[in-house]
């Protein structure tokens, strides 16, 4: 399959005049599986309409491989979408659904039969070709969805949040099989969605949207672990947030020290030269309670008194809180005990700094 | 916010731009210049020179022909009036309560409205005119009962007519109003009635004055009924027809001035159910709809004795119609009890030619009108926001066009000059697409807007070019809409008679003018003939159409999708 990298170079898109995609730039390589992560709204289906051709982008350009694209009409662009609601032809049974894409390209009624029977063993629905769609449960509908447009062979695949409808359980079977696909065919592929696990699980990359721009981009490790802002931190995953003092900083090896309700620790952060004021941001998961307090000196300690708990099954999630006023969440696995975790109680919460990302407090301003 | 001049450059190369462009010109040509010579007409001074409002003047100083308007009002009014007295409380019980036969009296109903209004003004003239087999049967007996005819007449003809319409859009407004609402007047402890008047009668108003304008607008555009029904009783379409008809050497300018008096009310009446009420009469909540209640037994005799009555009024006319035409007469007077088949074999040839002619006319019209309104309906669900409501608007514009206006504009406009229809087969079938072209517009449309739009890009992504997946795709998904608003639009113009007797040529006289001119030579008998070939013509694609639905009524729901 001659899968190909999609450029997407300062590509604008209004609707009046709101931009629902804002001078967005990406490059997508050949045979990766990239992921347009962010809230509703935020423009995932408008950039993705727009690669397939269904929008026509107010300024920029779109590149297939070199070949600019963009003034090609939706049905000479070779693109392969999946639809949220599926929009498979309810007049037509599975075999032909499939075959449809085929008939339009011209392809010979003995090489049809081959590639529909082979896309539609490669979705897992060998045996179910005569089947009516309304006679096939969400999933299967969605497959069938999945396999008339790999069968055209399209240069990319679109995929428009194409698990939202099915149920958890389903969710996380299907999105293994279609990354299973995706390396399997080496299929270019941009894979839209609004479930932050969902994208950590299946990509090669992320961009994570808000509002018609890209936030961050990179591996799901990167945006987990290495979030560039809060907002990007806030949406995958769940993070807590301190505004700390800093200290003091060290610029030619960039690095502050700051101060953590009393303690201190060094990270590494690049900030400008008067910044006084940082974000500092570390997961629930990054967390832990301890019986005593510095035991080991590498990690940073601190007293808080438990709010609240939720008990999540394979873990515990607490609700804690430090100077009168600040709340933060911490998650714990396995509990042995947990009546030990009772409101009320107080107890010592501990981090390692390494675990903590730290951006500039915008809400303040650093420059006075 | 930048401009781009490619996006501007594809909108306006848009090939479904075409469309619209082609639904611009044939209305700019077929129905805006006709309404335009027949309103110029009407302002054509004494002397032929200037542009003046004599014959206005004229028009309201003389009784002759304010009558008309008068009359007309009236019984727009008070028909309107009549029959939603009538439908409101069986279209609630109907929405309410299952009774015995509920789908068949729902079809049933139906009936009345799609049988061609002259031959239920006539049948109801078999049965109750001068020498009416129910006026001979009191007579009999010793008992004068008032033949129908004139004003009370027409007005009970009218009722007897077109309360299927407004029985089948008020069912839609009680079926769809929100349940919760009933529900808490109830167990605020109202009882049924109160609860009735209070609070469901006025949360339908709107959907209640909606059925009562569109009931206006039929009955002062009929032509049939007042001409059959109402001799002696001037209305403004019998007046035009008159007018027009004796006034054929000079310019007709008072058969226009009625005719644009006439237009001027219907355009008023469209104008307002548009603006005001047609948004509003749809809303429904959607989620829920009124559980229909089982009643106890006695009580579900009782009302489906109401709706048997309803039944056999619907039923006369055909029942009628049918023994008529086996009966023998006598010019009208029709001798019940003797059956013979002399009608069939003397009129049948008479009936071929016309039968013929109708078909034709009806099917090309319906193929330009479904193929164009189908068109237009995707256009206005699919394409852009502005120029949808604008499309919206404008293909509606015929239905505010009195059919008499229509066929005079049509006869003024084109009977010289670059386009000559006048006398030829062309003119017909103008005048049948240009006023049916709303029906597929508004089917195709209503169910388009429930059809998940991705399907047909999925098409287009898969390679299918947007027109081509129009035709492979859209059309499967609308089915539906394109077989109703075909079988309207063809039923329609099958039963035509107000625009067609005005513009018929000679050799294309259809089933509608002969049957019209067998009733008005008071030949019975032959009139029943004629009447049964064209009473069949429009029933007979509705059963077709239905059981065509009925087997793709699966793919209808699938289509609905989880949009
Ligand atoms: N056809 C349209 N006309 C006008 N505004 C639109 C149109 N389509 C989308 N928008 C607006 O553009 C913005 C982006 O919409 P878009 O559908 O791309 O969001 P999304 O990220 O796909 O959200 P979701 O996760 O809910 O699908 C929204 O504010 C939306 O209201
Ligand atoms: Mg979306």
């Amino acid at each position: 399959m001659a899968s190909v990298g999609v450029k997407v170079d300062n590509v604008s898109k209004y609707f009046g005049d709101l931009a629902a995609v804002d001078n967005l730039s990406l490059e997508i390589k050949a045979g990766e599986l990239f992921t347009l992560l962010g809230p509703s709204g935020c423009g995932k289906t408008t950039l993705l309409r727009t690669i397939a051709g269904f929008y026509y982008q107010d300024n920029g350009r779109i590149l297939f491989d070199d070949k600019q694209i963009d003034l090609l009409p939706p049905h000479k662009r070779n693109t392969g979408m999946v639809f949220q609601s599926y929009a498979i032809f309810p007049f037509l049974s599975v075999f032909d659904n499939v075959a449809y894409g085929l008939k339009a390209h011209g392809v010979s009624k003995s090489e049809q039969k081959v590639r529909v029977m082979e896309a539609i063993s490669l979705v897992r629905l060998t045996g179910l070709e005569k089947r009516r769609p309304n006679q096939l449960s969400g999933g299967q509908q969605q497959r069938v969805a999945v396999a008339r447009a790999i069968v055209i062979e399209p240069q990319v695949l679109l995929m428009d949040e194409p698990l939202s409808n099915l149920d958890a359980k389903l969710r996380v079977e299907m999105r293994v099989d279609i990354r299973r696909l995706q390396k399997k065919l080496g299929i270019t592929m941009i894979y839209v969605t609004h479930d932050q696990e969902e994208a950590l699980a299946i990509s090669d990359r992320i961009a994570v949207m808000s509002t018609g721009c890209i936030a961050q981009m990179g591996s799901p490790w990167e945006i987990y672990h290495n979030p560039t802002d809060p907002y990007v931190a806030n949406f995958i995953g769940v993070s807590n947030f301190f505004v700390c003092s800093v200290k003091s900083m060290d610029p030619d090896n960039q690095k502050i020290k700051v101060d953590f309700f009393g303690k201190t620790f060094e990270t590494s952060f690049l900030l400008k030269a008067e910044t006084k004021k940082v974000i500092v941001s570390i997961r629930p998961e990054a967390m832990n309670i301890v019986k005593q307090e510095d035991t080991f000196p590498e990690k940073i300690n601190f007293k808080a008194k438990i709010v609240d708990t939720t008990y999540l099954g394979a873990g515990l999630r607490i609700t804690a809180r430090v100077m009168d006023d600040v709340d933060f969440q911490i998650q714990i696995g396995h509990p042995k005990q947990i009546t030990d975790f009772v409101s009320g109680s107080e107890v010592v919460v501990e981090f390692s700094p390494e675990d903590v990302t730290v951006f500039p407090d915008e809400s303040v301003n650093n420059e006075d | 916010m930048k401009i781009n001049k490619l996006a501007i450059r594809r909108q306006i190369f848009d090939v479904w731009n075409i469309p619209v462009l082609i639904l611009i010109i044939s209305f700019s040509v077929f129905l805006l210049y006709p309404v335009f010579m027949v309103i110029k007409s009407s302002m054509i001074s004494v002397d032929g020179a200037a542009i003046s409002l004599q014959s206005y003047v004229k028009f309201f100083s003389i009784a002759y022909y304010y009558k008309a308007l008068t009359n007309t009002l009236l019984l727009g009014v008070l028909g309107t009036a009549g029959i939603m007295i009538l439908v409101i409380p069986l279209a609630y019980l109907y929405s309410r309560y299952k009774i015995f036969g509920h789908t068949l009296v729902g079809t049933v109903l139906w009936i009345p409205y799609l049988t061609p209004a002259f031959i239920g003004a006539y049948t109801w003239l078999i049965l109750f005119g001068k020498y009416g087999l129910i006026t001979d049967f009191f007579r009999n007996i010793g008992i004068m009962i008032p033949s129908i005819g004139g004003f009370s007449g027409i007005l009970s003809v009218f009722i007897l007519t077109y309360y299927p319409l407004g029985f089948i859009l008020l069912i839609g407004a009680f079926q769809t109003i929100d349940p919760s609402l009933e529900e808490a007047a109830h167990n605020l402890g109202a009882s049924n009635l109160r609860r009735f008047w209070t609070v469901t009668v006025p949360s339908t108003t709107p959907s209640i004055l909606n059925a009562s304008l569109l009931v206006f607008i039929l009955i002062i555009d009929s032509f049939g009924i007042p001409a059959i029904v109402g001799v002696g009783t001037p209305v403004l379409t019998t007046l035009v027809f008159g007018e027009f008809t004796s006034e054929m050497g000079g310019p007709p300018v008072m058969a226009a001035t009625g005719a644009t008096i006439l237009l001027f009310i219907s355009m008023s009446i469209l104008i307002i159910q548009r603006v005001y009420l047609q948004r509003r009469s749809f809303v429904s909540s959607g989620t829920r709809s009124i559980d229909m209640i089982n009643p106890k037994p006695l009580k579900k005799i009782a009302l489906s004795l109401i709706f048997v009555i309803v039944l056999i009024f619907s039923l006369l006319p055909i029942i009628t119609i049918m023994i008529s035409s086996f009966t023998v007469s006598n010019g009208p007077v029709l001798q019940y009890g003797n059956f013979t088949l002399d009608h069939y074999r003397n009129t049948f040839y008479a009936v071929v030619r016309p039968l013929k002619n109708s078909y034709i006319l009806a099917t090309i019209s319906m193929i330009l009108d479904l193929f164009l309104g189908s068109l237009i309906g995707y256009v206005i669900i699919r394409k852009g926001k502005r120029m949808a409501t604008f499309i919206d608007a404008f293909v509606a514009l015929p239905l505010g066009v009195p059919g008499v206006l229509l066929g005079i504009g049509l006869i003024l406009g084109f009977s010289k000059g670059p386009l000559v229809l006048v006398g030829t087969s062309s003119i017909l079938i103008v005048a049948y697409f240009v006023r049916r072209l709303p029906h597929p517009v508004r089917t195709v449309s209503a169910i388009l807007a429930q059809v998940d739009e991705n399907i047909e890009e999925a098409s287009v992504n898969l390679g299918v070019p947007p027109i081509k997946t129009f035709f492979k795709v859209t059309t499967r998904m609308i089915f539906p809409g394109i077989a109703t608003g075909g079988l309207l639009a063809w039923t329609t113009s099958v039963s035509d008679l107000t625009c067609t007797i005005l513009i018929y040529p000679a050799r294309w006289k259809t089933l509608t003018v002969e049957t019209y001119a067998q009733i008005r030579s008071d030949l019975y008998g032959p009139a029943s003939v004629v009447g049964i070939f064209l009473l069949l013509s429009v029933m007979m694609p509705i059963f077709i159409v239905n059981m065509i639905s009925q087997r793709k009524q699966r793919l209808k729901t699938q289509g609905v999708n989880s949009k």
